[in-house]
């Protein structure tokens, strides 16, 4: 499992991807967490703390990103057949881009809350001590997001048709079932990884659960992707 | 060993294998021949465990692909000249693969430099010519060592220089025993470097055989060129022998000393009689030409 572990992070580190990936994510967090700091004056309240260290949280869409362009680009250049010539176990090739993209998306969250942190403290008086269960709400949506892409590109097989659809479905889809869901909308992806990095008990006010049932939900999702995309692309021909 | 047994895969409506069976022999090269949408491919990536078939086997050594410790040192496979990320360079595209089957890096380097694109190793893919990415996955294949090489039309997009190289290279592999199991719609080719050939059509086995054993069967062509071309096809026809007539060359499946014995019965004036050897296009031909409804 080691050698496919490092095969994977090999795979990463010799596209620019990642590095492309890594530097949207800072120019987003850096442009939003300034521009904050230069509209507000200090922050007043707990609830403000929370608002502002949320902004770390884009780094979720981004491990989401980075999980599915590590599974699916491997079905839309062909490379996955020379994964599979060399490890034939698929579901230990899954396992592996699994592990490797929620190291990955944890290091994203990491570097996202550094630079939220470094210019927020000083800048409006972010407290850490009121933002800590969003900073670790971040963490685990993110550690959570890098597999949930893995699955979903698993699922399409075609990083393309799979970028297009998670991000549709989060900026209009959820929304759409949302309407005819009422009191169980809570239970969307989107909103339990809302509910994940939100820092709160969660309310009926917001629809989201709290933080803690939200990081619960986040890793079901991921695991729940993992295995169906999973066992489609073992039953797969390739 | 290769070993095909019952092997069938159905798309939907339609049989791309369909009940085949043959056994390739260790320390041969053995061709697998077959008209495009025969089920060559199919045939190549079920024993390569990326196609999962519908019944039957298809093992090495009565394991499956998948069933293969470290397959990579086992089993070499050359496939698709297309399957690569265009922006990755061949050296790292090779890396991934030796850190996958815990092999040193050097390995890769060592491979590119014996394939011939060591210059361009560190490009990226995407800028090579199909002849460099048939090299490239020549040198992928060859990273574990293996004792067998599997090739799906390696010979494509070659140009003729590379096809010598690979001719060349099949040829010393299989010199030091190894086996060698190459799919291909270049029949010259094959005829050239393969001990035995296992053609298919329409998913089935059509002939499994020595090359020169079934060129033997095949009848060979009488090429003829006279000034009394005509005359000498009037003689051929009433001995009951059929010829086709061209100016002043006349070609028939008849054996030369018939052809020459009827000419010299009829005073007939002959510049030329040759015995064509039959090829393996011929035979190919021959044999599946029943299953193409000819």
């Amino acid at each position: 499992m080691s050698r496919l572990l490092r095969a994977e992070v090999v795979k990463l580190r010799t596209v620019r991807s990642l590095l492309w990936v890594t530097l949207a994510m800072l120019a987003l967090v850096g442009i939003s967490v300034i521009s904050v700091v230069a509209s507000s004056g200090t922050i007043q309240n707990a609830a403000d703390d929370r608002t502002v260290a949320r902004i770390s949280a884009i780094a979720v869409l981004f491990a989401l990103l980075l999980g599915t362009i590590a599974m699916g680009a491997e079905g839309t250049h062909g490379t996955i057949t020379h994964t599979f010539l060399v490890a034939p176990v698929r579901e230990r090739v899954i396992a592996a881009k699994a592990i490797v993209a929620s190291l990955v998306g944890l290091a994203l969250a990491i570097i996202a809350e550094a630079v939220t942190l470094v210019v927020a403290v000083p800048g409006v008086s972010l407290s850490v001590h009121n933002s800590r269960y969003v900073l670790v709400g971040v963490l685990i949506a993110s550690a959570a997001a890098g597999p949930l892409g893995v699955g979903i590109g698993a699922l399409f097989h075609r990083q393309g048709p799979a970028i297009i659809t998670t991000f549709l479905w989060l900026l209009i889809g959820e929304s759409v079932v949302a309407i005819g869901l009422r009191d169980s909308v809570k239970y969307l992806p989107g909103h339990v990884f809302a509910a994940t990095v939100a820092g709160t008990a969660g309310s009926s006010e917001n629809d989201l659960l709290g933080a803690w049932a939200g990081g619960l939900g986040a890793v079901l999702y991921a695991v729940g992707f993992l295995v169906v995309g999973g066992a489609l692309l073992s039953r797969r021909d390739v | 060993m290769i070993e095909v047994t019952e092997l069938r895969k159905r798309y939907r409506s339609a049989a791309a294998v369909n009940g085949l069976s043959f056994r390739v022999a260790d320390g041969h090269i053995t061709g697998f021949l077959g008209p495009n949408g025969a089920g060559k491919t199919t045939t190549l990536r079920i024993l390569l465990g990326l196609v999962h078939p519908t019944s039957g086997r298809a093992t090495f050594d009565g394991r499956t692909y998948g069933e293969l410790t470290d397959p990579i040192r086992q089993v070499g496979a050359v496939l698709e000249a297309s399957d690569y990320h265009p922006k990755r360079s061949g050296r790292n595209h090779l890396r991934i693969l030796c850190t996958a089957a815990g092999l040193p890096w050097t390995r890769a380097d060592e491979m590119l430099e014996f394939v011939g694109i060591e210059q361009a190793a560190g490009r990226a893919v995407g800028g090579y010519s199909l002849g460099m990415r048939q090299r490239l996955s020549v040198a992928g294949a060859l990273l574990g060592d293996p004792q067998l090489l599997v090739l799906d039309e390696p010979a494509n997009g070659l140009d003729p220089e590379g096809i010598r190289w690979l001719r060349d290279f099949l040829r010393s592999f299989a010199a030091g025993g190894k086996t060698v199991f190459i799919s291909s719609h270049v029949l010259a080719e094959i005829e050239q470097i393969a001990d035995e050939v296992v053609i298919i059509h329409r998913g089935r086995l059509v002939a499994q055989e020595n090359v020169r054993d079934l060129r033997a069967r095949t009848v060979g062509a009488t090429r003829v060129r006279s000034p009394d071309a005509e005359q000498l096809a009037a003689a051929l026809e009433r001995d009951g022998i059929e010829a086709s007539l061209d100016g002043d060359r006349l070609s028939t499946s008849a054996p030369t000393s018939r052809v020459g014995e009827l000419a010299a019965a009829n005073g007939i004036v002959l510049h030329e009689l040759t015995a064509e050897a039959p090829s393996l296009e011929e035979a190919f031909l021959e044999l599946t030409a029943g299953e193409r409804g000819l």
